[in-house]
């Protein structure tokens, strides 16, 4: 639990590392799910190396394999390993999303934090904006967004991260509109410094707990919003490979029986996901010590 | 009183009793509403039906069904394929038109109009009617006013003459070798006259926005039902010209997954799949053996080549696209892409037309070369980015895309695989937007000046798909185009496929068989020249 | 995700009490001060509240019409030259440009958008031919059929798990609930389905082949609402019924699996609130049996947050269908929409994204009006 600020002196002297280990050690599944995490980043990062063939070679006597030695996880029609794609499609499948929710969150929330602070008629217009982006499912704004823009990663990026700033401006907002009245918030007004300032440098710290928990779950909803997007084929262009991509390829397979093709691409998407989800419960059940009692 | 013999009380009494039996089998057969029904499956939606448009395949289809033509390829049974019949060169029968004759040595083409023909609005079809036919092909806005001019010299509506009742004459300015095989297109529609002027206005005197969407005329079967999306219902119409077809209603469903396809005809729940493509090849060849169902494969006239945009470097330069020829992987392809069910291109001319000459082609997979005619043209250091552009839903096509690409990789190419709808392929493709893309071509007319001339003539821009222009074959193309059918002719062809090889005009790739997969049971199949079936003449054995 | 969203709606301003956690405790423990007020004012600040929040509808609509019309502008690709095909002349497509209104200034063409959206012109799809209203209208049965089986599976599943997990916490049925949640949101919709196919159908032949929404020899049953399985019931043919059944089970369950968690979740947080709250201790102390307070009270003041949380799947549902419909070959309206993407067909694509939106609008407006017309401190009384 949270330590009080009123014991705080002695409380540094103990390192908080080893108070987080402490922690983490109790929670076995959000510590299983942290590991799998750097997993996930390391094979995707090392994925060149730790690949066993090239992902784009093509082998027409080994084609439409199942799972060997040779190929563990099987091959496509093309003769192509699908673990060295699984494996570079990480690459993609991480990074798109990440990218998308580190842009949303900063942007959200400076916006949701000045709008929140401000209050009046700026605050007004930012929340009917955000009302009226809102009313759209995201995976629908998504889907519309990418028809409008385009199949390259940038866009990519640029639609997952306009269906997720609203959130972030609401979340940041509403903290806003609390912590605004706040002793503290009184204090630096009467000092006299500008409102941009208390709002960016005095409060927004203040509400970052809720929002570092929404940007792991939201990390996780991106990924699946992003597969989805592949899979209807609105999303990533060969020869790039991605999971969803690669799912909807296996899916017209699975006629002939090469049901290896559509379930480990779909597997990954999963893994990365449900880790993402219980990073973001831990994190949450770890930060917010008021939610903690109904859980 | 006759004498009643217990004989004739037998007789009768076994007549009534077989008939009583017939009706019985009959509704144990399980027809829908006692007609016969086909139930065929294809990806396909009608576009539009106005004979003189740009069409789906689907739309082809219903119009080569629903309306009666002057002429038809004849068809003969395919040996060793039951059931299965196929048009020979140079063989026509009538069809709305009874009996033709050529005067002035060939240049004009006298028709007769077959008696007795009346429209389903209850007017005779008579020689104006062909006249309006021909008229609206010319005129209205479609693509139907090309081929005239081109393939019959025939410019002018006042070269179409209606000479009485029941005869129509076409003048041309000299004997054109296609004659006759333009009569036999599915464009050429017999269309009620009256029907389609009631629904003219000003603004669209031929008609157009009325025949997208509906069909007058007279035809072996009546559109009845259209729902996009959901399923197209022909049925038979009545009181035609010819025994009513055994087939009365056809249902084409709609349905646009593959695996669907394969699912339906597993089950028996449809009698035959088409479209183009249908089914794609690996489909068909996990179909091979499966009971109940039969696989008809002929080859075709049908082209699939990698196109390469001349009008966008590299591939301006002759050295670079024989260098692309060198890579393509064709020896994998074939086999993983095709599974037998084509055969690989040798030549620019399909290997069914006549002339066509397969020794020409120095191309096979050879990297080394390819590499080396690349830095011949000075190229292949830094990789070049190059978009190659497919349609969506052809299979064939995205699997061939990428063993291209892979190839095409190694010798100093970028290629990202962009997938295009249908029509927004052909938009791009007609403004010159691709630079690689992988097209195909089914020459209606089984000549291989009409072939040369759509896809290789400077004049031919929304057909030129490679923007070529080379005076030389412009030459060839014009003296050879009309000239009657002999032995100078054929060499002027060959001569014209060694120009467009050794210039690597196209990245060969293969012709397709004409696949159809079907019940066991149904005969009747007949493959003509433009590939679209006619379920006229299908029964089941 | 559904925590994340539902921070969301609880930061959005309402005349109402917020619906916070602690606020919510805090509702069902306030008892006595305001309520004397109550009986003389509750009508009219209730039909004020009402007319406030049908009103604030109005701006969001209006947003939503923008959006939908600007996405479109976006689109790449000339409708006019789609419109005239592929061998018109210059002079024609210009021709096409003018009478479609292309040539005109962006605000003038919105103007023509929303006067087109209220006469029900919705514009023409470029591979039916048809308008889009039409195309719409025929294609709807078939979505409103699976969103609302998929509805029902869910709350039929999800909900009871929930309560039994908070009842049970901590047991075998609590671990396995929050494993089946957590999965559920985690498994991406399309995957699940193929899944389901593969399984159920493919490996052991449970269910029917994923072919559309009637067995490929049944015709459909005489059109009442166009939803078969109401329609065939209503016509008493029972085989239809039967058929369409089937058909509808693997896309409702994996569209009701994938909204599954976020009412569970919802359901067992809420109850296990709910049973740690004062007054249920105090209903226990008083001797009622366990059994009627948990399933009778409790659960009455949990359902008004279930219904809120409808309220917000009802939007996965929405993105849902769409993945659904392509992967089951459902002719609805989510199949439509996503060939419409595909081949940037700006009609349908406009007026898919604009329903979706509107009924999402609706839907929550409907939530929390249900939601004011049954505040729980009433029932408190």
């Amino acid at each position: 639990m949270a330590v009080p600020a009123t014991m705080a002196p002695v409380a540094r002297r103990r390192s908080p590392a080893r108070a987080l280990w402490r922690r983490l050690r109790r929670n076995p599944v959000t510590l299983g799910a942290l590991c799998v995490i750097v997993a996930l980043l390391g094979a995707a990062a090392l994925a060149p190396l730790i690949a066993p063939f090239d992902p784009d070679a093509t082998d027409a006597a080994a084609a439409l394999q199942s799972i060997s030695w040779q190929h563990w996880l099987g091959t496509d029609i093309y003769g192509r390993d699908q673990l060295s794609r699984i494996l570079f499609a990480a690459r993609v499948d991480l990074f798109v999303p990440f990218a998308a929710t580190a842009i949303a969150l900063t942007v959200g929330s400076l916006t949701g934090a000045i709008a929140g602070y401000r209050g009046g008629i700026l605050d007004q217009l930012v929340m009917r904006t955000v009302d009226a982006v809102l009313a759209f499912p995201a995976l629908v704004l998504a889907m519309g967004l990418s028809a409008a823009l385009g199949h390259s990663i940038g866009n990519l990026v640029a639609v997952l991260t306009i269906a997720q700033i609203p959130v972030y401006i609401r979340l940041i907002r509403g903290e806003m509109l609390r912590v605004r009245e706040m002793e503290y918030a009184e204090a630096a007004r009467s000092v006299g410094n500008p409102s941009w300032r208390i709002a960016l440098v005095h409060l927004l710290p203040n509400c970052l707990p809720p929002l570092i928990v929404q940007a792991t779950l939201a990390m996780g909803f991106a990924v699946l919003t992003m597969a989805a997007l592949s899979f209807l084929g609105l999303g990533i262009r060969p020869p790039d490979s991605e999971w969803g991509e690669m799912t909807a390829e296996g899916a017209s397979q699975m006629v002939t029986g090469e049901w290896w093709l559509f379930l480990f691409p779909g597997l990954a998407i999963m893994v990365t996901v449900l880790t993402f989800n219980l990073i973001g419960d831990g994190l949450r059940d770890f930060l917010d010590p008021r939610m903690r009692g109904v859980q | 009183m006759p004498d009643i013999k217990r004989r004739d009380v037998f007789k009768l009494a076994g007549g009534i009793a077989s008939l009583a039996l017939g009706q019985g089998l009959a509704s144990r057969r399980g027809m829908a509403q006692g007609a016969r029904t086909l139930t065929i499956a294809w990806d396909t939606d009608i576009d539009t039906l106005d004979p003189a448009a740009f069409k789906s395949i689907g739309a082809y289809v219903v119009q080569a069904n629903v309306y009666d033509n002057p002429l038809m390829w004849k068809v003969r049974p395919v040996e060793g394929k039951p059931g299965l019949y196929r048009s020979q060169p140079g063989e026509f029968e009538g069809n709305a038109v009874e009996s033709w004759s050529f005067e002035k040595d060939g240049a004009t083409l006298v028709l007769k109009v077959r008696p007795g023909l009346k429209f389903p609005s209850g007017r005779p079809v008579a020689a104006r009617a062909f006249k309006y036919m021909f008229d609206r092909g010319m005129q209205s806005p479609g693509y139907i006013r090309l081929l005239f001019p081109t393939l019959l010299a025939v410019t002018k509506p006042e070269q179409i003459e209606v000479r009485d009742e029941r005869t129509v004459a076409i003048n041309m300015p000299a004997p054109s070798p296609m004659t006759l095989d333009v009569m036999a297109l599915s464009n050429n529609a017999l269309l009620d006259p009256d029907e389609v002027k009631a629904h003219a206005t000003e603004q669209d005197p031929w008609a157009t926005e009325w025949l997208k969407r509906n069909a007058a005329g007279l035809g072996p079967y009546t559109l009845v039902k259209n729902e996009p999306g959901i399923e197209v219902v022909l049925e038979a119409t009545k009181n035609y010209w010819r025994p009513a077809p055994y087939f009365q209603r056809l249902v084409f469903k709609f349905v646009p997954n593959e695996s669907d396809r394969i699912l339906l005809l597993k089950r028996r729940a449809v009698d035959l799949v088409t479209g183009r493509p249908g089914l794609s090849p690996k489909s068909v060849k996990s179909l091979e053996g499966e009971p109940g169902l039969k696989i008809f494969s002929v080859q075709d006239t049908t082209c699939h080549w990698l196109c390469m945009n001349g009008k966008k470097p590299p591939f301006d330069n002759v050295k670079v696209r024989q260098a692309i020829n060198y890579a393509i992987p064709i020896q994998a392809i074939i086999p993983n892409v095709l599974y037998g069910y084509g055969a690989q291109m040798k030549s620019p001319l399909p290997n069914l037309t006549p002339g066509h000459d397969e020794t020409l082609s120095p191309y096979k997979h050879d990297i080394a070369k390819a590499k080396s005619l690349m830095s011949e043209a000075g190229l292949g250091g830094t990789p070049i980015p190059v978009e190659l552009a497919i349609r969506v839903g052809w299979l064939p096509h995205e699997q061939a895309a990428t063993w291209i690409q892979r190839e095409l990789e190694q010798i100093g190419f970028q290629i990202s695989i962009v997938k295009e709808t249908d029509a927004a392929f052909r938009q791009i493709a007609s403004k010159g937007g691709h630079q690689l893309s992988i097209e195909s071509w089914q020459s209606w007319i089984n000549d291989p000046f009409y072939h040369l001339y759509f896809n290789f003539s400077s004049k031919a821009i929304s057909t030129n798909t490679a923007f070529y222009a080379n005076p030389e074959i412009d030459k060839i193309l014009a003296e050879n185009m009309l000239a009657p059918q002999s032995d100078k002719r054929l060499a002027a062809a060959r001569q014209a496929q060694k120009i467009l090889i050794d210039d690597a005009v196209w990245g060969f790739l293969w012709y397709d068989n004409w696949t159809r997969v079907m019940r066991t049971d149904l005969v009747g199949v007949e493959k003509r020249w433009d590939t679209f079936e006619r379920y006229y003449d299908m029964k089941l054995a | 995700m559904a925590r994340a969203v539902f921070v969301q709606r609880c930061a959005r301003d309402t005349p109402l009490p917020a619906r916070t956690h602690s606020a919510r405790a805090g509702l069902l423990h306030k008892g006595g001060g305001n309520r004397s007020k109550w009986p003389v004012t509750r009508s009219m600040s209730l039909a004020l509240y009402i007319l406030r929040r049908l009103l604030s509808v109005v701006p969001t609509l209006f947003g939503v019409t923008l959006i939908s019309f600007f996405l479109t502008y976006l689109l790449p690709g000339n409708p006019a030259l789609v419109k005239a095909g592929p061998l018109a002349t210059p002079e024609y497509v210009a021709e096409v440009e003018r009478r479609m209104g292309l040539d005109r200034p962006m605000w003038e063409q919105y103007g023509r958008y929303v006067s087109g959206l209220f006469r029900g012109d919705l514009g023409e799809s470029a591979s039916t031919g048809r308008p889009v209203l039409e195309d719409f209208l025929q294609r709807l049965p078939a979505t409103l059929e699976l969103t609302l089986a998929s509805l029902i599976l869910a709350v039929a599943i999800g909900v009871p798990l929930g309560v039994l997990a908070a009842v049970h916490r901590d047991t075998w049925v609590d671990h396995l609930g929050r494993i089946i949640g957590v999965a559920g949101v985690a498994m991406p919709t399309f995957w699940t389905g193929l899944l389901f196919i593969y399984v159920l159908f493919y490996m052991v032949g449970w269910a029917p082949a994923p072919l559309g929404r009637l067995a490929p020899d049944l015709s459909p049953p005489a059109h009442l609402t166009g939803l078969y399985v109401v329609d065939a019931a209503l016509s008493g043919n029972w085989r239809v019924l039967g058929s369409s059944l089937a058909q509808l089970a693997l896309p409702a369950a994996t569209l009701a699996f994938s909204v599954m968690a976020p009412l569970a979740r919802m359901a067992r947080a809420t109850m296990l609130e709910i049973l740690q709250s004062d007054y249920i201790t105090a209903a226990w102390a008083a001797g009622l049996p366990r059994r009627r307070v948990v399933y009778g009270d409790a659960l009455r003041n949990a359902l008004i947050p279930i219904v809120t949380t409808l309220g917000v799947i009802f939007g996965f549902l929405m993105a849902g269908n769409a993945v659904v419909e392509t992967v089951f070959a459902w002719p609805g309206i989510g199949n439509y929409a996503v060939t419409a993407l595909m081949t940037k067909d700006s009609g349908p694509i406009q007026s898919f994204v604009l329903f979706v939106a509107v009924m999402y609008v609706s839907v929550n407006l409907a939530v929390d009006l249900i939601y004011a017309l049954v505040d729980p401190r009433i029932r408190l009384g």
